[in-house]
């Protein structure tokens, strides 16, 4: 994985640090969110695609962030909004039924060596964001909250309870 | 750094990469803009119409109306597929927004065996059914449990309520709504009795709209079956259109606020032969004459 800054570095040291033409942002910040959002949908399609849909609502409003100290909470705020909708749309509902149980991807290799992959399908949709935006992506309980549009301390929370579930089905994974 | 982050961090680097990432968002992009074109041509149209004395047509389409399940009705074509007879389908979409664009023809036998063609493109993403020639009991089925579900209206609407067919907890008629989509686009071996019984089952739904007289995307006359949502200040309207002789689904639309638009056209037919058009008395709906510019 690239090792990109945190959204708090890209704040201190401005966009400049990002690159402020659209497509330099993209391949910096591209691999990280692409990944979180596989972690996030369990899903390599359906990742893109809430990747794609993300940096397009940002490339077609890139003049205003561009100079903006933020385009990166932009962008993941984006991505969670894109995901929950998608999770109500009937084409990825539809897909869901039919190929779930037939699907042979990256993700179920995964979860065969990995319990904590595993577990993480069980978790909560708020669980996961928040422990994804947190533990995958390095955010603030500040910045995950700015994010999903909820209060740090409930980030916190949900965080925190998806750790211990994890962590225990770790415990467990491993007897 | 915690065991759980670790493992968390070194599972999302196991993941590929999609390939082209930024090119695949600048033909996205394109395809997006050119919707958006297509959008306001519509609209455009839509205008021009009810300035023509067309708003009396249009109101008429919004009218909610529900239907009692298993209401009396006969269809104006057999739909009972004899032994030695294929039920022929043939469905085709515009450009999805993964660059997917679908065209697909099965011809199927109660026996399992039949004939697939796809040429769909995105077969990577979306590889069923495969193309080829089935022997009996060999047919690609995704979908297992079809073959259960009852032609009878009221029992179907009981056994569409198992979990299993999906949405388990949504409220209707998004439910129901989607439960039909899927086994109309995703099943081609739901015979046409079942077809016609889902309409029954669909259009009796709670705050289902109706819309007697509407004309799906190919321009052929249905009825069609409309749901929708509202998230904030966007919308997204879905519609599904039945053949009016013979409850058969012809199409299927999607329309967001944000501009995006979506079509898939149905084409149906009881036939003798597998791997062969239809004859014209052979459809169970008009089939399609001039496909919708994508």
């Amino acid at each position: 994985m690239t090792a990109g800054p945190t959204l708090d570095a890209i704040e201190h040291n401005g966009p400049a640090e990002a690159g402020r033409d659209f497509e330099a942002f993209f391949r910096f910040e591209h691999e990280r969110l692409f990944r979180a959002m596989w972690l996030l949908t369990r899903d390599p399609h359906e990742a893109e695609e809430v990747t794609q849909e993300a940096f397009l609502r940002l490339w077609e409003r890139w003049d205003r962030f561009a100079e903006s100290p933020d385009p990166v909470a932009y962008l993941y705020r984006t991505a969670m909004n894109v995901w929950r909708s998608r999770l109500r749309r009937m084409a990825v509902a539809a897909r869901k039924v039919i190929y779930h149980a037939r699907r042979e991807d990256e993700m179920e290799d995964v979860e065969a060596k990995d319990v904590v992959v595993r577990s993480l399908a069980s978790l909560p949709a708020r669980q996961r964001a928040a422990i994804v935006l947190m533990d995958v992506l390095d955010l603030s309980s500040d910045r995950a909250g700015e994010v999903l549009g909820i209060r740090p301390v409930t980030v916190r929370v949900l965080a925190a309870r998806a750790r211990a579930t994890l962590s225990n089905e770790i415990g467990a994974g491993d007897d | 750094m915690t065991e759980v982050k670790t493992r968390l961090q070194e599972a999302g680097r196991l993941v590929n990469l999609p390939d082209r990432p930024f090119d695949r968002l600048v033909e996205r992009r394109g395809r997006v803009r050119r919707r958006q074109r297509i959008t306001t041509l519509t609209v455009g149209l839509l205008f021009a119409v009810g300035s023509l004395g067309g708003v009396g047509l249009l109101m008429s389409r919004l009218d909610d109306s529900s239907r009692d399940v298993g209401a009396s009705w006969e269809p104006s074509r057999r739909l009972a597929i004899r032994p030695e007879e294929y039920f022929y389908l043939r469905v085709t979409s515009d450009e999805a927004e993964d660059g997917h664009i679908r065209h697909l023809e099965t011809w199927w036998a109660p026996d399992g065996s039949g004939e697939v063609r796809n040429r769909s493109t995105r077969q990577d993403k979306y590889p069923y059914p495969p193309s080829g020639s089935y022997a009996e009991g060999e047919f690609p089925v995704e979908i297992r449990d079809v073959g259960e579900l009852s032609t009878n209206p009221e029992e179907l609407a009981a056994q569409l309520l198992d979990e299993r067919w999906g949405w388990a907890g949504a409220a209707e008629p998004e439910r129901v709504f989607n439960i039909t989509a899927l086994l109309n686009l995703e099943a081609p071996y739901a015979t046409p009795q079942l077809r016609a019984a889902l309409f029954e089952v669909a259009s009796a739904a709670d705050g289902m709209t109706v819309i007697d007289d509407a004309r799906d995307p190919a321009g052929r006359p249905g009825i069609a079956l409309e749901t929708s949502e509202r998230d904030g200040t966007d919308s997204a309207t879905w519609r599904m259109y039945f053949d009016p002789g013979t409850h058969q689904a012809i199409a299927w639309t999607f329309e967001s606020s944000r501009g995006g638009t979506a079509w898939v056209l149905v084409e149906s037919a009881i036939i003798d032969t597998p791997g062969v058009a239809p004859e014209p008395e052979e459809w169970l709906a008009p089939p399609v004459e001039d496909a919708p510019p994508v």
